[in-house]
């Protein structure tokens, strides 16, 4: 109880900081729009072929955007003193991870919650008749996205060439995620007579309780210097 | 005291339980630096620099932050007054970010007294203080004394960090010596004219 106490002051703390400054939404709902009109316009009016894509098209620009995010999760830090502003409290560190994780699953949620009404307009996909699986696919997809990218960003926060190093260390360690959400998204989207997106979508809760269990496990050892 | 570089800072987060130590033994209020971080962590607090504060916060969202990492539960009227404590009443509502430095250090300063220590561990607590400000740690420094609490101060300047301290050791080359507690508190010159030249 302890622990997840102290898990929400972080998450009550970095969102109320972005609140304020805005930085990471701002930049998040932007350079996600830019990359929809670029896939939409590289693509061209076909209708259907945007609709096969979407899934995909979607969770590339989820998980571009997501850097962003993951990027700041640790950096925002930095003018109290870093990582270690948050290591100097008693109890258990586990705190700052799922603090982490929270705040960084509320942001992507609340950019995807402009990205998906965009995709619509740009793919022409019906939303409304999907909200709910749409919506759960989205959840499923972004707790994990969430989950393997606030541990890694931790295990890079220090290094000097992080921008680069996470996503090289986080997209290849995203793959069974990503395909799980842009096959269930793509399936939802285009129509599902067989229900073969409940496959997809047991492979994203499969993802997100192992990585779950995993980084929550391990995250301790990712903090020490 | 030690000299810049001498590893006072990083003697004081190993302490804390920040860094680990590279090699050796030792216990802090009785436990094990290596294996007992946690339990040690209850009972010490830290000062560095710059401190653990966040600029878009205000000064009693700090000290709220602060103390509900620490597990503490406390009321509106608590932070109030830990921050009149500090001179800072005024600005309790007002951004960090538009602090001086000496402001800055008495957030940090309230984030300390907030609860309870068996050990503070400040690292240059006079750094960007007016005289005002440096007759507050010492005022701090003579609570913490009175109440039991031991305080360890890292500075580099003699006269200062030796005013309110009742022994005085000397860091240089990764060895701590005692050093002449009268001649240091006498003294207002900086750590080289002590006779330990920079490291």
């Amino acid at each position: 109880m302890e622990l997840l106490r102290r898990a929400w002051t972080i998450v009550w703390k970095d969102l109320l900081i972005e609140a304020r400054t805005k930085q990471a939404f701002n930049a998040m709902v932007f350079f996600a729009a830019l990359v929809l009109f670029i896939f939409s316009f590289a693509l061209g009016p076909d209708t259907e072929l945007l609709q096969q894509v979407s899934g995909g098209l979607l969770w590339v620009g989820i998980a571009f955007t997501g850097i962003l995010s993951l990027n700041r999760t640790y950096q925002s830090e930095e003018t109290s003193g870093g990582i270690e502003g948050l290591r100097v409290y008693p109890g258990d560190p586990r705190a700052i991870f799922l603090g982490k994780l929270f705040g960084n699953i509320i942001i992507l949620l609340a950019v995807e919650m402009v990205l998906f009404p965009a995709a619509a307009v740009l793919f022409q996909i019906q939303l409304l008749p999907h909200a709910l699986e749409l919506a759960g696919v989205a959840i499923l997809g972004t707790i994990g996205f969430s989950i393997v990218g606030t541990f890694y960003a931790a295990l890079t926060v220090n290094l000097r060439a992080r921008e680069v190093m996470l996503p090289l260390l986080l997209f290849p360690a995203l793959i069974p995620m990503l395909l799980g959400a842009v096959n269930a998204t793509t399936l939802i989207v285009v129509g599902d007579p067989m229900l073969d997106s409940g496959i997809w979508i047991r492979l994203l809760v499969t993802f997100d309780v192992i990585f779950f269990v995993i980084s929550l496990w391990i995250f301790p050892i990712a903090l020490e210097e | 005291m030690g000299p810049n570089g001498a590893g006072k800072t990083t003697l004081l987060k190993c302490l804390a339980t920040l860094l680990q130590p590279s090699d050796g033994e030792g216990t802090v209020c009785g436990f094990d630096l290596r294996k007992e971080g946690d339990a040690i962590r209850e009972r010490v607090g830290l000062v560095t620099v710059r401190g653990y504060v966040y600029d878009d916060l205000t000064a009693e969202e700090n000290l709220r932050f602060s103390a509900r990492m620490s597990g503490l539960k406390l009321g509106a009227d608590e932070y109030r007054a830990a921050l009149a404590r500090v001179g800072l009443e005024r600005v309790a509502e007002q951004r960090v970010r538009t602090f001086s430095t000496g402001m800055r250090k008495r957030v940090v300063l309230a984030q300390l007294r907030i609860r309870p220590l068996e050990l503070a561990l400040l690292d240059e607590p006079y750094a960007g203080l007016d005289t005002q400000g440096m007759a507050l740690v010492d005022e701090f420094v003579r609570e913490f004394r009175d109440e039991g609490t031991t305080v360890i101060i890292a500075s580099h300047q003699a006269g200062e960090a030796t005013r309110a301290a009742e022994q005085t050791l000397i860091l240089n080359d990764g060895k701590l010596s005692p050093m002449d507690h009268d001649e240091a508190a006498r003294s207002h010159l900086s750590f080289e004219s002590l006779g330990a030249g920079e490291g």
